[in-house]
């Protein structure tokens, strides 16, 4: 009895461990006598301690606790209120949170000089190896190319269809959404606010100038909602056939699920944003756990950690060795495409805060 | 009694010495988050750079349509205020006074209805009377309406569910307590008299009643003015904002509009104290009107007219329609695949319970909200029954002033107070030895109901004559003795509703310890904000249901002490 059922466990535990272990050191291949003495440090001080999304924290979690031995404490929220947490505590010198996962808004933290290098902290061979990565390079949001690394980039902006109003291959133009049959038909996500709707705001009026955004989200009387998810429901039960800025992990959960009239096109006159979602990684400067930090970062920025990152949300990693099932083809980048690259300096620091004003004086707010 | 007993000329330096240390303590606590907002809306820097004094942002945002609009709205909406209190004064009156059948279980069904979480119980309105899917606009289509009834994303919607999930709940949990602690002989010596039942309410019982029902007015309609998380849900698409809505736009717009944001918080200080000075007023007037004598409470009983089982009957049908039927939607959307998509080929699953209760948070998270519901709780009524009992019972120096401060903490939105208790832990050296504990949640609790608590146990001490502590005092009982024998047992009711509604504040709460929650501090509340902020409505719904029944126990117990003290009875 004893033998017939702990014999296999035991046995299974053993193997997983050997495998762990074995996905642990390719990972950490190389590495150096000064990381082996970080990693024993880290064990020392505790739990590191992150900020993000809710959906991150269980595998990550796991995943890093398996290859490392060492514990997240993890705070989850909206981007909101953690960018309003995150930043109060990194201001004051104080921070509670070593690492925060941030959008594009990083950049700024860095310029204001709230940031840790994150350069100095890539120590793994696997990591700072250019080869791992697409185009030979790590690729960073800030000109200085020290503080906000962006280790995934997606395609973003396409508008969402129920195919049982508007048939695959009849609306290819962004342009055709001003026609007066869409007119009370579109809903959208709120784009004065920072997150999916702010980037497909800026992305048109970018493309289109602020009249074709007037006579879209004023003349066609466009649903503004904070709330993503809200967007793929409407489509999905056919209350609104047209919505701009849902998210791609919405989408595919309600395809999954068995809707069947979700349809993303893909327009024929602007080809999408390049955004790095929400995968930037933030550490404050003096963080309370300045060794673990160092260890999720590198852990974060190997196969491993991008592989869970990718996996949640269903996005491209830019490291090569990350092959992800089920990442739908309209947020993987085409070669030779040129998409409205917004995690970029110049983007938040000319581009943005103009298009931020007209956009929240269009909208009223 | 004891405070105010004894030769005028010893008290006189006594009285204003303890005046002065309280009016100290309580102004800290209370005044200085209210001064952190209002230097803060003239500041007009970017966070991260030195004070710069403006009046811009005053400027710019009362100078916005938006604002006055959000303010119109807000005042509208306040208006469920009124109906609820003709509604719960009823709801009392049958429950109490004509004691009808299932009384038990029409107010425990109440109480739970108040502990019942926001979010998902909106979210189970939504599926109920949603314009395009609403479940009773389908059946009301398919019983032949041409368009749907009701509308949940309207001004008359966003009332309903607010009536239906808070305010007629709360108000009868705040009326209650007095009703019981009143007097009948007082109704029954009008009866004998000969006047009816009308006449005896309207001359009697309201009278008598009244600052009970001024406290459970001005506190709701204050609370009304700063509701969020359902305006936020079911009136932002609808382009319904309000005042809370408002000052979340502000602090988390792009750039952040802090100075506006603080500049309108500065507004409702004024509305506060518009009501809070004419009500405190109200209360030194009637100081004396004591309901509860050395006579006892007679307790009515004997046999009922039939229509009182009509009544009952129709009490019951309303409790199941704003608290059971909403509830029930959302336990079956905990187990669809997609919440409220009853129409798919397969809609049902137990994987999202399967997920919540395998989610490590899950537990560290109920146990959280647990402990530190039970303490905010029970630190709190300490606290609030002390200054009750320091307003009502002693003539110390400045009662007046400390009365009004106590009213302070409800002059700014929960957020606006989560956000200026973070900066106040971060920049004050002093304040930081608090960070990563549990100590700011438990005083941004204990403060968030600091004036509920206090007044409500303010109305029930001044319903309590002094007669009875001035027995035990001959009797030869020190302070504490009779403090806790005697004081306490006689507002018992009214201290297990402040235990309750504060406990049931810690298990809702999101706006004012979003900010603010330690590092592995999450309540279920936060979790639950967690899953609804990215789209798991179903894990949303799962975890609202566990919330319900942690409530239901809490209900249950609270029920099972309460009767020993005269709730439910």
């Amino acid at each position: 009895m004893f033998i017939s059922r702990i014999l296999p466990i035991a046995i299974l535990g053993a193997g997983l461990s050997l495998a762990s272990a074995a996905q642990a050191a390719d990972w950490q291949a190389g590495a150096s006598p000064e990381w082996k003495a970080v990693l024993e440090a880290a064990k020392k001080e505790g739990p590191v301690v992150l900020a993000g999304q809710p959906e991150l924290q269980d595998p990550l979690s796991k995943a890093f606790e398996r290859d490392t031995g060492l514990k997240i404490d993890y705070i989850a929220g909206g981007y909101n209120e953690l960018d309003a947490r995150f930043q109060q505590g990194a201001r004051a010198g104080k921070p509670t949170i070593d690492m925060y996962f941030a959008g594009g808004t990083a950049v700024m933290q860095a310029k204001e000089g709230i940031l840790e290098p994150l350069d100095s902290m890539l120590m793994l061979p696997g990591v700072t190896d250019t080869k791992n990565w697409i185009g030979g390079f790590i690729k960073y949001e800030d000109n200085a190319k020290k503080h906000v690394i962006i280790p995934s980039e997606y395609v973003h902006g396409w508008p969402l269809f129920d195919a049982n109003k508007i048939k695959p291959g009849s609306l290819t133009k962004w342009k055709d959404l001003l026609k007066p049959e869409f007119k009370g038909k579109i809903a959208a996500y709120d784009p004065t606010v920072p997150g999916p709707g702010q980037a497909v705001g800026m992305f048109l009026a970018s493309s289109f100038g602020m009249d074709f955004m007037k006579q879209l989200y004023v003349g066609q009387d466009v649903k503004l909602v904070r709330n993503p998810r809200q967007l793929v429901e409407w489509v999905a039960r056919g209350t609104y056939p047209i919505a701009l800025a849902a998210l791609a992990t919405h989408i595919e959960a309600f395809k999954k699920e068995g809707l069947t009239n979700l349809y993303v096109p893909q327009m024929e006159d602007a080809s999408g944003i390049l955004l790095g979602g929400s995968a930037l990684i933030e550490v404050a400067k003096n963080p309370p756990h300045p060794n673990a930090i160092k260890v999720f970062v590198n852990w974060y920025m190997s196969q491993p950690g991008q592989f869970v990152y990718s996996d949640v949300w269903k996005v491209p990693s830019r490291r090569l060795d990350v092959k992800v099932d089920g990442i739908p083809d309209y947020v993987v980048p085409k070669m030779g495409v040129k998409y409205n690259e917004q995690y970029t300096e110049e983007w938040y620091t000319t581009f943005r805060p103009k298009y931020s004003e007209d956009l929240a004086k269009l909208i009223d707010r | 009694m004891a405070a105010t007993a004894g030769p005028r000329r010893t008290w006189i330096s006594r009285r204003v010495v303890w005046g002065v240390l309280l009016l100290i303590v309580v102004g800290i606590v209370a005044f200085l988050p209210v001064l952190y907002v209002l230097v803060s809306s003239f500041n007009i820097a970017p966070p991260h750079l030195p004070y710069k004094f403006s009046l811009d942002g005053w400027i710019e945002v009362y100078s916005n349509r938006k604002t006055w609009g959000s303010v119109l709205v807000t005042v509208i909406l306040a208006a469920r205020v009124p109906i609820a209190i003709v509604i719960a004064f009823v709801l009392c009156w049958l429950l109490v006074r004509v004691e009808i059948p299932g009384r038990r279980f029409i107010e425990m069904t109440l109480w739970f209805g108040f502990f019942l979480p926001g979010i998902p119980m909106t979210m189970g309105w939504i599926l109920l009377l949603d314009s395009n899917y609403g479940l009773l606009n389908m059946a009301a289509k398919k019983l032949g309406a041409d368009d749907a009834i009701f509308s949940i994303s309207s001004v008359p919607g966003i009332m309903w569910v607010h009536i239906a999930l808070t305010t007629v709940p709360v108000m009868v949990i705040l009326l209650a307590p007095a009703f019981r602690q009143f007097d009948s002989a007082f109704e029954e010596a009008a009866e004998v008299s000969g006047s009816g039942i009308f006449r005896t309410m309207r001359r009697v019982t309201i009278p008598l009643l009244a600052p009970a029902l001024l406290t459970a007015f001005v506190a709701s309609f204050i609370r009304s003015l700063e509701t969020f998380e359902i305006e936020q849900i079911v009136g932002a698409p609808s382009g319904i904002y309000v005042y809370g809505t408002r000052v979340y736009d502000l602090v988390f717009s792009d750039p952040p509009r802090f100075a506006q944001a603080m500049a309108v918080s500065s507004l409702f200080l004024i509305i506060l104290f518009a009501l809070a000075i004419p009500y405190h007023m109200y209360l030194l007037r009637t100081a004396n009107q004591a309901t509860i004598a050395g006579r006892g409470v007679r307790l009515q009983s004997g046999s009922k007219p039939k229509w009182v089982y009509a009544v009952s009957a129709l009490v019951i049908l309303y409790v199941t329609c704003t608290i059971i039927l909403p509830f029930a939607v959302l336990i079956l959307g905990s187990f669809t695949r997609l919440f409220g998509f009853f129409f798919l080929e397969n809609p049902w699953t137990v994987n999202h319970w399967a997920t919540v209760l395998k989610d490590e948070r899950f537990f560290n998270a109920a146990l959280t909200s647990i402990w530190l519901g039970i303490a905010a709780g029970l630190i709190g009524i300490v606290i609030f029954a002390l200054l009750a009992w320091v307003l009502v019972r002693t003539d110390i120096w400045g009662r007046g002033l400390i009365s009004l401060l106590i009213w302070l903490p409800w002059a700014i939105p929960g957020l606006v107070l989560g956000l200026t208790l973070l900066s106040l832990i971060l920049t004050v050296p002093m304040f930081h030895i608090f960070s990563g504990s549990m100590i700011p949640l438990i005083f941004a609790l204990v403060l968030k109901e600091l004036p509920v608590g206090v007044q409500l146990i303010r109305a029930s001490l001044n319903q309590v004559s002094g007669q009875l502590e001035e027995a035990a005092e001959v009797s030869g009982a020190g302070f504490m003795r009779i403090f806790v024998r005697v004081t306490l047992p006689l507002i018992a009711p009214s201290l297990v509703a402040v235990f309750l509604l504060t406990f049931a504040a810690t298990i809702r709460d999101i706006s004012t310890i979003v900010l603010i929650a330690a590092p592995g501090m999450r309540t279920l509340s936060l979790v639950m904000f967690d899953y609804a902020a990215s789209g798991r409505f179903e894990a949303g719904a799962v975890l609202g249901v566990i919330v319900a029944a942690i409530s239901l126990v809490m209900t249950v117990i609270a029920f099972r002490f309460g009767m020993k003290v005269g709730i439910g009875r």
